[in-house]
């Protein structure tokens, strides 16, 4: 017998008899049960709470910091708002803002925001998997699975998840959902908010109905190749049409066009159009005294657009319209588009013929140089209206026989929620989200030349900020408790019978804002009757002189009828009342002249309101606020008086702070800014 | 068999190494060399965290002649900072243009420009940059709001400035830490809140108290804070290292600890006052501290440890009820 191999010998020692045979499968059975809580002694997050620790016990708070601190996995679990966060098992100094000059994460504590973390949780802001505990899984996503942590710069769009209103904090949010308005995104897209309420477009694209009568085929060709080169600052996308594709579209249009009510209602005028050169001379100051640039712009001679942003650009406005169409559209704007936000201005022939040979000055004769396009045929028309409703034209524009197409585009309203499996990312970009919905907004033909939808002229900065709006559109948002949901109220005010249909022809509301319903460019005339005296109203109709000299943008003259002024001015004396402004509000008697020197005197020394305000124009600057040299004249004394209370509460948004005047400072004021009214000829001082 | 398989292996580990490789730009080689490296613009924007700057920062490298040079190598970096792009010769002019992203934690940032020396070595120029948080973000907007038109002497088409109407001037800008930086939080809160007559200055700042919130007014501070110029000592501020974990520095952290109590009990006093045998109430009644902080102090001053050793230590420890 030889003697036992090591291999025998081990076999013998282990497995020989019965009784260690079980004693060795009882050993095995438990070391493979220790695998696992092992295996957890050694998890991330323990590591990171040693780290955390080893880290606060340097510190001279490590007292209270370690009292603060809680070993094991800490969950923040809110069923409503199905959130299950375990991140404070790792982040767990959020909030020990003594550590905020550290900046190792996972220990920096949360910067300071309106809500309670324990409120919200983690994940509804940052994205990632709330239940993780690994930073892998936590953080990071492969296509098939939810979604990985919001980058820093769209942050602000998980804000948008419940705020539907403007938010101080979140300014590219405000920003991408005002882009998604004005550059027509909602026309093709449907993008319902978390209240339910759509996107409605504000940029109004000019009908096609009668455009031959505006323009010209070699316009519409060169425009449809390259908007941008016609006017820089026009948000026409850039369909990238071939030249035959833009000459058929053009044929198209110029076919569908039919006579507008101006062409057949305007008579043809018999003022001739002025010289080149009186137009030249005359008509920049023409231009200049009708305000046009208060709504629209044109390039000056080092490239910089200067004027509003309401209306078109007119830098080379005299290469694309019709010398007639001009005239008939200073004339009425609503006879040729009944939707525009122009107003009708009661401009003489005169003025009219000056200002559009001024227009039609307004030339680049390099932008249609090289349009030569062979005549319009049959076929050429049939091929641009299929181009046309192809490409979903009637979806911005009206055109005839064209319907406007229904769910052209994608709906966009859980965009934010998209799962990257459903997403045809492009070779080497980030396979995220943002990364998928910037570069669609950036280049939308990268992704496939079959696809339709244009190219939009956009800086880095606003695609940015539309991907900051689109990702504010997840699922999370739809089913957020109503409770939650902070709306932006919608208002539809429009003012009513004779009055208003005059108003509604002068457009005020193109820049006035009346009850929450208009533009932002002037103030907002929902008080405006308590606010104003009749004479002073009837005054300003007539010829409108800006409070605010510093401003360039200002308010046109629109050459109406003594008999429209008193119209208009009854009407809004009338119907634009604030509550509680009765008789009762202030005593009249109060404001003599006793009053009125102490009110100077407030005015002066104590609150310093020359520093914004002009009362004297001889001495003070102030050029913050209006000019108040006349304002015992402009305003009523209840408003002033309640105005000096608490400016927010008739006009939220002021720059006004409230100055917490007591009822007598108050009323010395009102005295004070009451004798301040504009020297009448002849009248003894 | 086994010999090709490990091959295989290798080869494929060698050429996934290249793959990797090949993602990452080579570096440039410099075509001439400067002997400084200049700020030409974008240095102090202020943008939110995560957001690329506003306008791209530009440095220039000038000879030893102070003439511009073209074709030297200037690389960026700085933590937390991406660049695009992050090295690039000088151009004709002798400029590098770049545009930085800041990283995603509100506070300053510190952008490292580089060229190379001719001989080896490095010439640097550090630029800040500063990333807004949430509430300084809020605190900007309401700024923007309110306070420029007379802080800023800067005027916009959109905004005409207040600033040359005002007498007295405002005697500072926001940015500026030379001034701003003296004022504690608690100043500049009051100020805002109930206007410059709080601090015994011009009513021209108008009390903002029943316009803003609490919250939007300490918004502002914040947002003072974090643009200063130079910057705020005590902002959140990293104080960190190249691989951005905290240095430690006890005794800067415990020095005002300590100031406090060695100001008010100093070590020869506690020493002087623990040989009289004087019981620790007396002591704390004698500096005009609590109880507490003189038993500290004499801790931390190894009063009670020497004393035993002391050939005066005609008391016991018991006297002071330690």
């Amino acid at each position: 017998m030889s003697e036992p191999t090591l291999l025998q010998r081990m076999w013998h020692f282990f497995v020989g008899t019965p009784a260690r045979r079980f004693a060795f499968v009882s050993i095995l059975l438990a070391i493979v049960a220790s695998i696992a809580p092992t295996k957890e002694l050694f998890s991330e997050w323990r590591h990171f709470q040693r780290q955390y620790r080893h880290m606060i016990a340097q510190r001279s708070d490590a007292p209270r910091l370690q009292r603060r601190f809680q070993s094991g996995i800490q969950q923040i679990w809110i069923p409503e708002q199905r959130v299950v966060d375990r991140c404070t098992t790792c982040h767990v100094a959020l909030q020990e803002n003594s550590l905020a000059d550290s900046r190792m994460q996972p220990f920096r504590p949360h910067p300071a925001i309106p809500h309670s973390l324990t409120e919200f949780g983690c994940v509804i802001c940052h994205h990632g998997q709330g239940a993780a505990t690994t930073v892998k899984e936590a953080h990071y996503s492969t296509k098939a699975w939810e979604q990985p942590i919001l980058p820093g710069r769209y942050l602000e769009s998980s804000c948008g998840q419940c705020h539907m209103e403007e938010l101080e904090g979140t300014p590219q949010l405000n920003l991408g959902r005002r882009l998604l308005a004005r550059y027509g995104c909602a026309h093709c897209h449907a993008i319902a908010q978390p209240d339910g309420t759509l996107i409605k477009p504000v940029d109004e694209p000019p009908s096609l109905d009668h455009v031959a009568e505006k323009t010209s085929r070699e316009w519409l060709y060169g425009w449809l190749k390259n908007p941008q080169a016609y006017a820089a600052s026009s948000t026409m996308p850039n369909f990238r049409f071939n030249n035959q594709e833009a000459t058929d579209i053009a044929n198209f249009l110029v076919s569908q066009s039919t006579p507008s009510e101006n062409s057949r209602a305007t008579a043809p005028t018999n003022v001739p159009l002025p010289s080149e050169a009186v137009a030249a001379a005359d008509g920049a100051g023409l231009y200049g005294a009708l305000f046009c640039a208060s709504c629209h712009a044109t390039q000056n001679s080092r490239g910089n657009l200067i004027g509003g942003d309401l209306g078109p650009e007119l830098t080379r406005v005299g290469s694309k319209v019709n010398p007639d169409w001009v005239r008939r559209w200073l004339r009425a704007p609503q006879g040729y588009d009944p939707k525009t936000r122009m107003p009708r201005y009661r401009y003489t022939e005169k003025e009219v013929a000056l200002l559009t040979a001024y227009l039609l000055g307004k030339k680049d004769d390099d932008f249609l140089a090289n349009v030569h396009l062979a005549p319009s045929d049959e076929a050429s028309i049939a091929r641009g209206k299929k181009l046309v409703s192809d490409y979903g034209c009637a979806a911005c524009h009206r055109i005839n026989g064209v319907n406007p197409p229904e769910g052209f585009a994608p709906d966009l309203s859980r965009i934010g929620s998209k799962p990257l499996f459903q997403v045809g990312f492009l070779r080497g970009m980030p396979e995220t989200l943002p990364a998928y919905i910037s570069g669609k907004i950036r280049d939308p033909r990268a992704f496939g030349p079959a696809l339709k939808m244009p190219s939009f002229i956009l800086t880095d900065r606003q695609v940015e900020a539309l991907t900051t709006a689109l990702l504010a559109q997840t699922d999370r948002a739809v089913t957020m408790p109503p409770e939650l949901v902070r709306s932006s109220p919608h208002a539809k005010y429009h003012p009513g019978g004779d009055a208003g249909r005059l108003m509604e022809e002068l457009r005020c509301q193109s820049c006035h804002a009346i009850n929450g319903n208009g533009g932002d460019m002037a103030p907002d005339l929902t008080f405006e009757g308590s606010a104003v005296q009749r004479a002073w109203l009837l005054e300003f109709m007539k010829n409108p002189d800006t409070l605010r000299p510093a401003l360039i943008r200002r308010m046109p003259k629109f050459n109406l009828s003594p008999a429209e002024i008193t119209r208009l001015t009854d009407y809004m004396m009338t119907a634009y009342q604030a509550p509680g402004f009765d008789s009762q509000a202030l005593d009249l008697r109060a404001l003599n002249a006793d009053a009125a020197a102490r009110g100077k005197e407030l005015f002066y020394t104590k609150y310093a309101c020359q520093s914004c305000h002009i009362a004297d124009h001889k001495k003070d600057k102030g050029y913050v606020g209006p000019a108040l040299a006349n304002v015992g004249d402009r305003l009523s004394a209840v408003w002033i008086y309640k105005w000096l209370k608490d400016p927010n509460a008739l006009l939220p948004g002021t720059a006004m702070p409230n100055s917490h005047l007591t009822e007598t400072e108050a009323r010395d004021m009102t005295a004070f800014l009451l004798t301040l009214k504009a020297r009448k000829k002849g009248a003894a001082k | 068999m086994k010999s090709t398989f490990s091959t295989c292996v290798l080869a494929s580990l060698l050429l996934s190494g290249c793959a990797k490789q090949a993602n990452v730009p080579p570096p440039l080689a410099p075509k001439a060399y400067g002997t400084q490296i200049v700020e030409q613009s974008g240095g102090k924007q202020a943008a939110g965290v995560g957001a690329k700057l506003k306008d791209p920062v530009v440095v220039q490298v000038n000879g030893a002649d102070g003439n511009a040079v073209a074709g030297a190598l200037v690389s960026f970096h700085g933590d937390g900072l991406s660049f695009t792009p992050s090295q690039a010769l000088t151009d004709d002019s002798g400029q590098v243009s770049t545009v930085a992203q800041l990283g995603t934690i509100p506070g300053s940032y510190v952008i490292v420009a580089e060229t190379s020396k001719s001989g080896g070595g490095i010439f640097s120029l550090n630029l800040r940059e500063i990333a807004l948080g949430y509430q300084e973000k809020v605190g900007k907007q309401i700024s923007d709001k309110y306070c420029i038109m007379c802080h800023d002497p800067e005027s916009t088409p959109e905004r005409v400035s207040n600033f040359d109407n005002l007498a007295p001037p405002p005697s500072h800008l926001f940015s500026d830490g030379s001034v701003l930086n003296a004022m504690s939080d608690a100043d500049l809160i009051k100020i805002i809140a109930d206007g410059g007559p709080a601090l015994g200055k011009s009513p021209q700042t108008p009390a903002y108290r029943g316009t803003l919130t609490p919250g939007e007014i300490k918004a502002v501070v914040a947002y003072i804070r974090a643009i200063a110029d130079p910057p705020y000592p005590h902002s959140p501020g990293p104080i960190t290292d190249h691989r951005g974990c905290r240095y430690w520095n006890a005794t800067m952290e415990d020095e005002p600890n300590w100031l406090s109590g060695a100001l008010l009990v100093p070590r020869e006093g506690a020493c002087s006052l623990a040989h009289a045998g004087e019981p620790i109430e007396a002591i704390a009644k004698h500096f005009g501290g609590s109880v507490q902080l003189c038993r500290w102090r004499i801790y931390q001053a190894g009063t009670h440890h020497q004393l035993p050793r002391a050939p005066c230590a005609v008391f016991a420890r018991g006297a002071f009820g330690l």
